[in-house]
């Protein structure tokens, strides 16, 4: 970090795992375990993540200026848990990753490609 | 912010767990710690809490991997962000750790090669727990999702499905996206002249889609080809099976293989690295479940209630769980209970993960390595005291360096981290030495060799998760037992050891050696009583009378249903040519066929009804269809009577043999041949006894003779034989002559591989053969350790009290006196670790009872021959520093000062 935040772009292209926590959390803001379960899912990744892993990521995205630290509180009954959202830079990026991915799936579609036939 | 979860997260685990978290750097551990550990304790809830060992264990195995992982990952990019006098630091403590390690090549190479036989018993060991427990099976995708189920009766057991059940459940069980019935085969597989004997799986078409598969060619099985009262002749290969002994020829489609004589139409090839779904099992080819009559003498069982023959596999809903699965499946038993009560009564199924292991062998699997893990972590520990204990050894020649530093102003956190550093620079090499032993001894385990009836193909290479455990496991004992000796070491007054000229007292580096020395005796005593109770199970195994003969007997076995043998006519005059043709061979005195044999994990049980008994009484026993040279080729005595002849036949009087304890039970006190008895059917024609045969053991050696009988193989015609000949020669010589005799009545017959009788009957004493040879090898590296680590208390205590010594023989002491005094101090350090060892190997006895024969786990035998053994190897151990000590000039010891 030398200051000035960073532009959208210039973070780009986005670590799949970043892509997919900025995904979950663009939808809501949730804490650690929750998070984990939902970039599991496939439509939102399939990333398998441990706990430890996901700090470090975390950490490095709050870092970057992508997520934020929305404080610890109970919900529903539930002990009491960290919260994590995303943030106005978080969701510009986000934005620009997926146009970008997009145009990189169309011009994919454009050369008509097809899964190779196993040997 | 280091603190703990707000709830759950209790014991042991979760203790080293947020343990190894305030190993993270500071800052990320203040930001982000206590959140990881409410993460991980979540996780550990939804994933492992309430599940059985495997999940939990695998669980675990993952949160360390992780974790250690992360800790690494972070103390690194802090060190690199604070690139500062505290990064160079370490690497100057690094730097200088490896100059020591260089500069004492014997040292260092000693210390790492018991290090490595540490860690690589124990990578080995693990790799076997990944390979068979917690590696998902290969090929299946999505494997987590894929169910394995079994029958069960009255909520136990694991068995096999009656077809119609499993349709009912099927068709009602909304937990699984599919579900299918599959059911094992052996086909005989004819190419050119000479059949071969395959495995292959007769599968319903969903099965491919439980196991997620896509075929490399062609397709799998359609809905038509599982209709009712359809025979369809269609076959998919396996990969392995077409690549090797089709050549991977890419025009294989529509082409036309034979299986037991019958043609079928290859009609897909199944995808690369699936080998089934049991590691045990590897199926080369796969026919529709439909087609299994025509494999079967035309046999159907579809509409059989009665009938449980097939096993079955399902994937489950991506939202669905086992449990819930389960539920599902009993409440359709519960309905068929009431709408079939004849066969349905007390029907029930349990669902299970799929694993490589097939479910009903899991539980004694995890018991058996789990013993293996004990042990092999137990050695570990030995050699880890072992090279703490040369540290100590060293650290001690080094006491006035260290105090000199100390005296310097060094602080003792700072010697502390440099003796750590020397000290996992040698762990490092060790466990990095282990893992390629352990990788490579995973790489010549004889498996093949290994004498089972199945053909095992089980992929033993070692995966990263093996490596990341091994690299675990160093790490933790390095840490642990380098820090030790370094705490050790550096807690020296200094002016008291600067004055002390390194020398007289016994410092609190040997008293502490002693402790790890005592440690030391006392885990090999449990590795020995151990390695004991196994051999001593050995050799009661050895000395059961089993009433015949094994040495010198070859088998093969031969399976005319899969020929085309299907009348009996043709194949009672092939299977006469066969003992003729064998016979002729040289050197062979007896040749017969069996149903069945003695000790090869299977039997055959029927009942009697002996002449006097009354009409509703009958007797159980095993039986077995033989030949006429069946007690010759067996040597199984023949105590009364006459034996089967050739004259026995379909058309002569029906005759049978029985066992002694058969004559005892079924007519005490009187003469059983010349009796009768019928077999089976109350209603049947009755047999006369020709003849009394001693009693073999036939299901377990620890049984007391079978009730048994015996029935001509003339009058009782068995497609399925086992071929035993007897003769002089040895497996090697006799094999190529057994196989070619076989094959020149029939070239087209196939047979399993000729084996020894004494391989195939020891099957049932594997795992007590297995636990023998890896506990005495671990017994005698650890007993070795020992002898080396007392020796080197004793050698150390011995230069310190060199003067004390010549002293006493100035004043006129007697030589062998101070000689018996020395090795009495090496003794006194055993004592406390050979009760203690005692104790706990007792202990150990008990958790392996179930794998002891005939041996009581406190057998007194066992105790004595270890202590003995231990006793003995410390007493030679100490005898050579004493005796040096003895023959010391008084003169030179007092000018020593």
């Amino acid at each position: 970090m030398n200051g000035r935040p960073p532009e959208a772009d210039e973070l780009l292209p986005l670590k799949a795992v970043d892509f997919s926590v900025l995904l979950a959390l663009a939808e809501r803001e949730d804490y650690g375990y929750q998070i984990v379960q939902r970039i599991a899912e496939a439509d939102a990744g399939g990333i398998r993540l441990a706990p430890s892993n996901l700090y470090s990521v975390l950490d490095r995205m709050i870092e970057a200026g992508l997520v934020e630290d929305r404080g610890k509180r109970a919900q529903d009954g539930r002990p009491s848990r960290r919260y994590y959202g995303i943030t106005e830079l978080g969701r510009e990026v986000l934005d620009a990753e997926a146009a970008r991915l997009r145009a990189v799936l169309r011009s994919a579609q454009r050369l008509s490609l097809k899964p190779v036939e196993a040997e | 912010m280091t603190r703990p979860p707000a709830t759950g997260g209790r014991g042991l685990l979760h203790g080293a767990y947020r343990l190894i978290v305030r190993g993270l750097p500071e800052g990320f551990h203040a930001k982000h710690g206590g959140d990881l550990v409410d993460c991980h304790v979540d996780a550990w809830r939804a994933e492992a809490l309430g599940r059985g060992p495997i999940p939990r264990l695998a669980f675990w195995v993952r949160a360390f991997a992780s974790i250690l992982r992360t800790v690494v990952a972070q103390r690194w990019r802090a060190s690199r962000r604070d690139r500062g006098a505290g990064w160079n630091g370490w690497m100057q403590d690094l730097r200088y750790a490896v100059r020591q390690s260089v500069r004492r090549p014997i040292f260092t190479i000693v210390a790492a090669s018991s290090l490595a036989i540490g860690v690589g018993a124990n990578s080995t060991i693990f790799n076997a727990v990944n390979v068979l427990l917690l590696r998902p099976v290969p090929g299946v995708v999505g494997p987590e999702r894929v169910a394995d189920l079994g029958r069960t009766m009255d909520g136990r057991g694991w068995d096999t499905f009656a077809y119609p059940d499993y349709e009912d459940w099927k068709a009602s069980v909304d937990a699984f996206e599919s579900a299918a019935a599959f059911d094992y085969g052996t086909f005989s597989f004819s190419a050119g002249a000479e059949g071969e004997r395959i495995t292959g799986l007769h599968v319903s078409p969903a099965y491919f889609d439980v196991m997620g598969l896509i075929p490399a060619l062609g397709r799998h099985f359609t809905a038509e080809e599982d209709a009712p009262g359809s025979v369809p002749r269609a076959v998919v290969l396996s990969h392995a099976f077409w690549r090797n002994r089709l050549g991977a020829d890419s025009t294989i489609l529509g082409r036309t293989i034979h299986l037991n004589r019958e043609a079928f139409t290859v009609v897909g090839v199944g995808p690369a690295g699936f080998r089934g779904h049991e590691l045990a099992f590897s199926p080369s080819v796969f026919l529709p479940m439909r087609a299994r009559p025509l494999m079967n003498d035309g046999r159907d069982y579809f509409d059989d209630r009665g009938s449980n023959w097939h096993r079955a596999v399902a994937r489950l809903r991506p939202d669905a769980t086992v449990e819930l699965a389960e539920r599902q499946i009993g409440a359709v038993y519960a309905r068929l209970a009431e709408e079939y009560p004849t066969t349905n009564a007390r029907r029930g199924a349990r669902v299970e993960p799929l694993g490589g292991v097939p479910t009903f062998l899991r539980g004694g699997l995890i018991r058996f390595l789990a013993i293996l893990t004990a042990l092999v972590g137990l050695i570990l520990v030995v050699t880890c005291v072992n090279v703490a204990g040369m540290f100590l050894a060293r650290a001690s020649s080094r006491e006035k360096e260290i105090a000199v530093r100390l005296a310097m102003g060094s602080s003792r956190g700072r010697l502390v981290r440099q003796l750590l550093i020397e000290a996992l620079v040698v762990f490092s090499v060790g466990g990095l030495f282990g893992c390629v032993v352990g990788a490579w001894l995973m790489g010549v385990v004889p498996i093949d060799a290994l004498p089972l009836p199945i053909d095992l193909d089980i992929d033993l290479a070692p995966d990263p998760v093996v490596f990341a455990q091994g690299a675990a496991v160093t790490l933790v004992v390095g840490l642990l037992f380098g820090l030790v000796p370094a705490l050790g070491a550096t807690r020296i007054g200094v002016a008291r050891s600067l004055k002390e000229e390194g020398g007289r007292r016994a410092g609190y580096a040997v008293q502490l050696q002693r402790v790890f020395v005592a440690g030391q005796v006392g885990l090999t005593m449990v590795l020995l009583v151990a390695a004991g109770l196994f051999l001593r199970s050995l050799q009661e195994a050895s000395e059961v009378e089993i009433g015949f003969d094994p040495r010198g007997a070859y088998v093969t076995g031969l399976d005319l249903s899969l020929e085309g043998y299907g009348n009996p006519e043709d194949g009672r005059s092939l299977q006469a040519a066969l003992v003729e043709r064998l016979g002729r061979l040289p050197g062979v005195t007896h040749v017969s066929l069996s149903d069945d044999l003695p000790l090869d994990l299977g039997s055959n049980g029927g009942v009697a009804y002996p002449e006097g008994w009354a009409a509703d009484e009958r007797l159980v026993a095993d039986f077995n269809v033989v030949s006429p040279e069946y007690f010759g080729a067996l040597r199984i005595p023949i105590l009364e009577g006459r034996s089967f002849s050739t004259e026995d036949d379909a058309d002569s009087d029906a005759v049978v043999i029985v066992s002694r304890r058969f004559a005892d039970e079924a007519w005490p006190g009187e003469a059983a041949v010349g009796k009768r008895l019928r077999w089976r059917d109350p209603e049947s024609a009755s047999r006369t006894v020709v003849a009394v045969a001693g009693d073999v053991k036939n299901q377990t050696l620890t049984e007391t003779g079978r009730v048994f009988v015996y029935l001509p193989l003339g009058q009782v015609y068995q497609p399925a034989t086992q071929v035993v000949v007897r003769a002089s020669g040895g497996l090697a010589a006799l094999a190529p002559g057994i196989r070619a005799a076989i094959l020149d009545v029939d070239p087209s017959l196939s047979l399993t591989p000729v084996s020894s009788l004494e391989l195939y009957t020891g099957l049932g004493i594997l795992p007590q053969r297995l636990a023998a040879g890896i506990t005495t090898i671990l017994g005698a590296l650890a007993l070795l350790l020992a002898g080396v680590g007392v020796y080197g208390v004793v050698a150390l205590t011995v230069t310190r009290r060199t003067k004390e010594i010549g002293v006493r023989l100035a004043l006129g002491a007697d030589r062998d006196a101070l000689l018996a005094m020395i090795v009495r101090g090496g003794l006194r350090l055993v004592l406390p670790g050979l009760v203690l060892g005692a104790a706990v190997g007792i202990g150990l006895g008990y958790v392996m009872r179930a794998f002891l024969l005939e041996v009581s786990p406190v057998d007194p035998t066992t105790l004595l021959v270890a202590a003995l053994t231990l006793v003995g190897a410390v007493a030679f151990a100490s005898a050579a520093p004493a005796r040096r000590a003895s023959s010391v000039d008084p003169t030179v010891a007092l000018r020593a000062e």
